[in-house]
């Protein structure tokens, strides 16, 4: 696990930093501390990571605008501020979690848990920034067909028929996208309320057919599943 | 202002009535003749080679006789009566036969017993039939002498000839009982207004007008013996002067037209100008004066619309009524008594009017200005006690306090002391609009003490010996809040402010310097500007415009200079 923590101010950093070592123990490969968004950034370009821990008000600027680019990033991103009234916002840009300042141990540990395992909380992201060119830009999650997982990367199928490229595994975009887009196969998430209907072909091949005719493969071992939770 | 405006219609009513029913008819022939001869009484006298300008500069007896034909309309009148108006006594004889006296000729000052300046005749019925007529006057005018003698009448039904005048006069004199009310109601008004001289020159406005009032309708109300004339003329000579010139001084304060004294000098010459030339204390110089008025306030009326001024176009237009209404009233003449009174006094009305709409304008303004003002002192409050609750800053002290308790109890309860002690200062001057420096600087202090727990940077402060003076709350607070957010620390880990203070007869200059590396910048700065915005609305709020900000950059770090000159 290699993460960056950016926050303006000492003490917190320092706190953070503590509870993410309790935390995280000998998973953690590296933990750096940066007190300004130009050297947070500045680190983000030359070194991987994996979570990034984000204070949204860093010496007077707006962590906001950056936060867009953050999300269109590989890694996972937790928000540690004090505008719990930015909550939502940042859940729509598809923050994995967003700890209100004060924070003590447990709720930090508890955005950790995140990271491993989907939590039975419903997620609120409306939005997947994506790199396009330089700049980013957001995709509305209501447009999304369906993901292709491409290595690292992965492909993003919109409804009007084009494609766009995001950095996330699908591993994470599933953990950030709401709960009606399934893993119907090691390289698919789909969108279930797209779905029209369930094929079983000879020699277990199972698909699924799309409401614009598509059609997507359905691994052998969750087409049971999937099928009795949304075939009625 | 209603009260106003009913009244005029209410005038302009009796106006148009009194005009429909005056029927004055005035002589076709006046001539004069100097000295004294009884035959001159007689009706079919040939005065043919008579001085036919009527008047005379001579003093002592002269005769003057008028020849009127009474026709139809005049006959209609049930009992006909002569407005006499003489400058001199005199004894009248209707068709060679007398009618009345007024007052006693006399050939010398001693015998003369001066008579009304205006007088009522009745004329027997008898000899009021239809026909020809002559009216002849043996005047006697010992006294006066610095005016031409004037002797003039009309003939009316003999009641109208005593009652219109009256009627007229009531209702001029009820508008001057309004010149009057709204004349103490400003004077009152300007003692709470030594910035604003153009409340009291309206009041003195109003009161002049009072005065013109009764001054010109005293020929009605008290007939006074005719030598009282000149001097009722001068008064109201110096009247028209007053107003006119107040007139021009109100609208070039009012509409604060640049270099006021020089236009001031020049109405002031100007109008003496006018009664040089024309002479003192005639109609002429009267009417050249409110003319002269008209023109110069007009005048200024459109270079303050040209300016934007509020009101300006209201005040062009009622100067432009006014010389409509002028226009009129000369047209339409009126009984010649009145003309030109009439038009003056309907067009002090609209002007008064207009003016008082000006006033009221000024009142609303400065209401608004006011309540802008606790408008901006309630904001400003505002502002300073979210400096507290902000979640910035509390949620942020807040976790700091939490990890220093959890991870050294002892230091924490320091820290919260100092927290404490915050916001204690916050909440004490938050009702203030000035503090004392002192108060001030424990308050920067204090929130140094509190940032150094929660950024571990050693903070330090440093300033001059400064006494006794007071500043608005929070202002160096929110430059030190600046710069512990855009400063690192200098090598030895520390981020110096030092706030200096000198002092001269005219300016109080306060400088806050923070020694520190600035930090570079990767987005819009907005959070400085709103600090600074704050200390500017303060600053307005208890200096008006007295005072500079500047922030810059410096090889140290950073630099804010706040100059408040000292009234």
């Amino acid at each position: 696990m290699k993460i960056l923590i950016i926050e303006d101010e000492n003490r917190i950093a320092k706190r953070i930093f503590r509870m993410t070592r309790d935390f995280f123990g000998k998973q953690l490969k590296n933990l750096e501390h940066r007190d300004a968004l130009t050297d947070g950034l500045e680190y983000l370009q030359q070194n991987e990571v994996d979570l990034l821990l984000l204070d949204l008000n860093l010496n007077g600027e707006n962590g906001f605008e950056v936060l867009q680019k953050m999300s269109a990033a590989s890694f996972h991103t937790i928000i540690i501020s004090a505008y719990q009234d930015r909550a939502i916002t940042a859940f729509e840009y598809g923050v994995l979690d967003f700890v209100p300042k004060p924070f003590n141990e447990e709720r930090l540990a508890r955005a950790f848990q995140r990271i491993s395992t989907k939590t039975e909380v419903s997620t609120t992201t409306k939005y997947l920034a994506v790199q396009k060119r330089g700049s980013t830009q957001l995709i509305a999650v209501a447009d999304l067909l369906y993901i292709q997982g491409a290595g690292i990367y992965t492909e993003l199928h919109l409804k009007n028929g084009t494609k766009a490229i995001h950095n996330k595994s699908l591993d994470k975009l599933q953990q950030l996208l709401p709960d009606h887009f399934e893993r119907i196969h090691k390289s698919y998430l789909l969108d279930m309320t797209q779905t029209k209907a369930f094929l079983a072909e000879s020699g277990s091949k199972y698909s699924v057919i799309l409401e614009n005719e598509e059609t997507l493969p359905i691994g052998r071992t969750r087409y049971k599943a999937l099928r009795e939770k949304w075939m009625q | 202002m209603k009260t106003q405006y009913y009244l005029l219609l209410l005038l302009f009513l009796c106006l148009t009535t009194a005009c429909e029913r005056s029927t004055n008819f005035g002589y076709h022939w006046r001539a004069l003749q100097l000295g004294d001869d009884p035959t001159w009484t007689a009706k079919d006298y040939d005065d043919s080679d008579w001085d036919k300008r009527g008047w005379t500069e001579e003093k002592g007896m002269f005769w003057v006789r008028f020849k009127i034909d009474f026709g139809e309309q005049i006959a209609k009148n049930q009992h006909k009566g002569l407005r006499v108006i003489s400058l001199g006594s005199y004894e009248a004889y209707w068709d060679g036969i007398l009618i009345g006296e007024n007052g006693k000729v006399g050939n010398t000052k001693q015998e003369e017993i001066p008579g009304s300046f205006i007088s009522n005749l009745l004329v027997p019925d008898s000899l009021a039939h239809y026909g020809s007529h002559t009216l002849a006057l043996r005047v006697s005018k010992q006294r006066s002498a610095m005016l031409p003698s004037w002797n003039t009448f009309y003939v009316s039904e003999y009641e109208h000839i005593v009652r219109e005048p009256i009627i007229f006069t009531s209702i001029m004199h009820t508008l001057a009982g309004v010149f009057f009310i709204v004349g103490i109601y400003y004077l009152f008004l300007s003692f709470n207004q030594k910035n604003k001289p153009f409340t009291l020159i309206f009041s003195l406005l109003c009161f002049t007008l009072f005065a013109l009032i009764i001054m010109e309708y005293l020929k009605i109300t008290y007939h006074y013996p005719y030598p009282f004339q000149v001097y009722r003329l001068s008064i109201i000579s110096i009247l028209t002067f007053t107003s006119s010139y107040l007139t021009t001084l109100f609208f070039l304060n009012y509409f604060q037209i640049p270099r006021k004294k020089l236009w001031n000098w020049l109405t002031l010459s100007s109008l003496l100008l006018i009664n040089f030339i024309d002479g003192f204390g005639n109609d002429t110089t009267a009417m050249n004066m409110s003319l002269f008025m008209l023109l110069v306030s007009s005048s200024i009326s459109i270079y303050a619309w040209v300016q934007q001024k509020t009101g300006a176009i209201l005040v062009f237009f009622t100067f432009l009524l006014i010389a409509f209404i002028h226009f009129i009233v000369e047209i339409k003449t009126l009984p010649f008594l009145y003309q030109y009174d009439v038009s003056l006094f309907i067009s002090y009305t609209f002007l008064i009017i207009a003016m008082l709409y000006l006033l009221a304008q000024q009142q609303k303004m400065e209401r608004l200005a006011y309540e802008e003002s606790l408008l901006l002192s309630a904001r400003l409050q505002n502002d300073l006690l979210k400096k507290n609750i902000q979640p910035h800053f509390i949620m942020n002290t807040l976790t700091s306090l939490i990890d220093w308790v959890e991870e050294s109890p002892k230091e924490g309860v320091k820290f919260m002391e100092a927290l404490a002690r915050e916001f204690q200062l916050f909440s004490k001057m938050a009702d203030e609009q000035l503090i004392p420096i002192e108060e001030e600087i424990e308050l920067c202090k204090k929130h140094l003490e509190i940032m150094s727990y929660r950024k571990e940077i050693r903070y330090e402060w440093e300033q001059d010996v400064i006494e006794g003076e007071k500043v608005p709350p929070a202002i160096f607070h929110t430059i030190v809040e600046n710069g512990i957010t855009h400063s690192l620390p200098n090598e030895d880990g520390s981020i110096r402010f030092s706030l200096q203070f000198e002092q001269s007869n005219v300016t109080k200059i306060y400088t806050l310097s923070t020694f520190a590396k600035n930090r570079k910048r990767t987005l819009k700065k907005d959070k400085t500007s709103t600090g600074l915005n704050y200390i500017r609305s303060r600053l307005r709020e208890s200096y008006g415009e007295n005072w500079s900000l500047d922030s810059y950059e410096t090889d140290f770090g950073w630099e804010s200079e706040i100059k408040i000159q000292i009234a």
